[in-house]
This record gives C-alpha cells, sequence and structure tokens, in this order.
C-alpha cells in the first residue's frame, strides 16, 4: 500500500521547492518573500480543517499585495491536491432548477431515482418521492436527467 | 452548498446511502468532501455493528426516511 502524505509533509516539500528551487526563480522571489511564503503556508497547515480562507490567512499576514497573490496561487494548488472539488455547477443543476416542483427521472451510478425536485444545488438535486423519502442526488454520478409525468402519455 | 454539506443536514437521521456496488443503510454521522460516515449494525443488514466510512465521491445518491 502507498504511504500516504499528510498535509505537513506535502507544505513542507512545497516548502523546499519553493527555496531556492523552480518556484522562487519563476515568481522572482527574493529571501524574505520565500520566508513570508514558508510562514503563510506554515500557518495554511496549520489551519487545516478549521475552515479558514485563504483570503484570511492572507489578510492576516504583513505581506504586500504582489506576494500575496503569489501565495494565494500556491494555497490555491496545494488546496486543489488535497481536496479537488468541482467549481462549475453541474450541467443538470439548469436542467433541475427549470424543473422545480415537476416530477422527474434521475439515472445514477446506483440505479434510478424518481420524485418531485424539491431543491437544487450547484452539484446535489433533492427530491422527494412518492412514499414521502427524500433522496439526496449527487450531481457528479448522475448520468442521466428526465421530466417524468407518469400520468402522461 | 456542496453535495457534502446538504447531506451534513441530515446528521443523526437513519439513511441509506447508495454507492455504484452496494446500498450502505445506517445512522449518518459524519459528511465531508472525503466521506459520509455511517453506523451500521446488521438489524439493517450492513455487516457487524460499526462505522462504515464511504467515499463521497462514489456516492451516488443518500436517502432519508425521517
Amino acid at each position: 500500500m502507498a504511504n500516504q502524505v499528510t498535509l505537513e509533509e506535502l507544505v513542507d516539500l512545497i516548502q523546499n521547492a519553493v527555496r531556492p528551487g523552480p518556484i522562487t526563480r519563476i515568481f522572482g522571489l527574493g529571501s524574505t518573500g520565500i520566508n513570508e511564503v514558508s510562514e503563510v503556508l506554515r500557518r495554511f497547515a496549520n489551519s487545516n480543517g478549521t475552515g479558514e480562507s485563504v483570503e484570511s490567512l492572507l489578510g492576516s499576514s504583513p505581506l504586500n499585495s504582489p506576494l500575496n497573490g503569489i501565495i494565494g496561487i500556491i494555497i490555491n494548488i496545494i488546496e486543489g491536491f488535497i481536496n479537488p472539488r468541482p467549481t462549475l455547477p453541474s450541467p443538470f443543476a439548469r436542467l433541475a432548477r427549470a424543473n422545480l416542483g415537476n416530477n422527474v427521472l434521475m439515472t445514477t451510478t446506483a440505479g434510478t431515482v424518481e420524485g418531485v425536485v424539491a431543491e437544487v444545488g450547484s452539484w446535489y438535486v433533492v427530491l422527494t418521492e412518492a412514499a414521502g423519502s427524500t433522496v439526496i442526488v449527487n450531481l457528479e454520478n448522475t448520468t442521466a436527467f428526465q421530466p417524468y409525468n407518469p400520468g402522461v402519455a | 452548498m456542496t453535495f457534502a454539506e446538504r447531506v451534513r443536514e441530515c446528521v443523526g437521521e437513519i439513511v441509506h446511502v447508495a454507492t455504484i456496488v452496494d446500498t450502505v443503510p445506517g445512522i449518518l454521522l459524519s459528511s465531508n468532501n472525503n466521506f459520509l460516515t455511517l453506523r451500521a449494525s446488521s438489524a439493517v443488514g450492513y455487516g457487524p455493528t460499526g462505522n462504515v466510512a464511504t467515499l463521497t465521491s462514489s456516492t451516488a445518491f443518500v436517502r432519508t426516511t425521517e
């Protein structure tokens, strides 16, 4: 089994890469900038799970704004590795929103569910089934969406 | 709001978590972008009593009956 890399180890790797390495050359950071980048990355590692935003981390640092931009980019890259999340809404969200209150069929990787669209998020749809139960559908694993009125031929 | 955040509103409820290979019934303990965690019991048909973590990204839907 492959070893699991912790967030702290990942940050260490990035910090080592930042030192005289390629990132330094790409962003043109001096030694002061490198220390500041390391400080914010350390703070980021300590903030994991607290919900503290990148903006608040940067806001509490004494950094000047161009460096903030660079650190923000690096942190966003790390966050992308740690916790990849789709940023755009699912294409199904628009279809579902247009069918709020209507009965629909949704085909997922675990089968088909049917119900009235009660709520729509960027990557989920809440259906109310005929039996009264609620189904929260993950649009990431949805393959088809169909308005469906069994009373109409 | 993400799928995981919406599911988190059901913590404490009896749910059925449907994945591509199985449906796991149990009491929802937690939900985040990595895992949905349930307390499953033999009474609801999923092996011995214990916590079951399913990958959030592999979850197709969550059904609640309450």
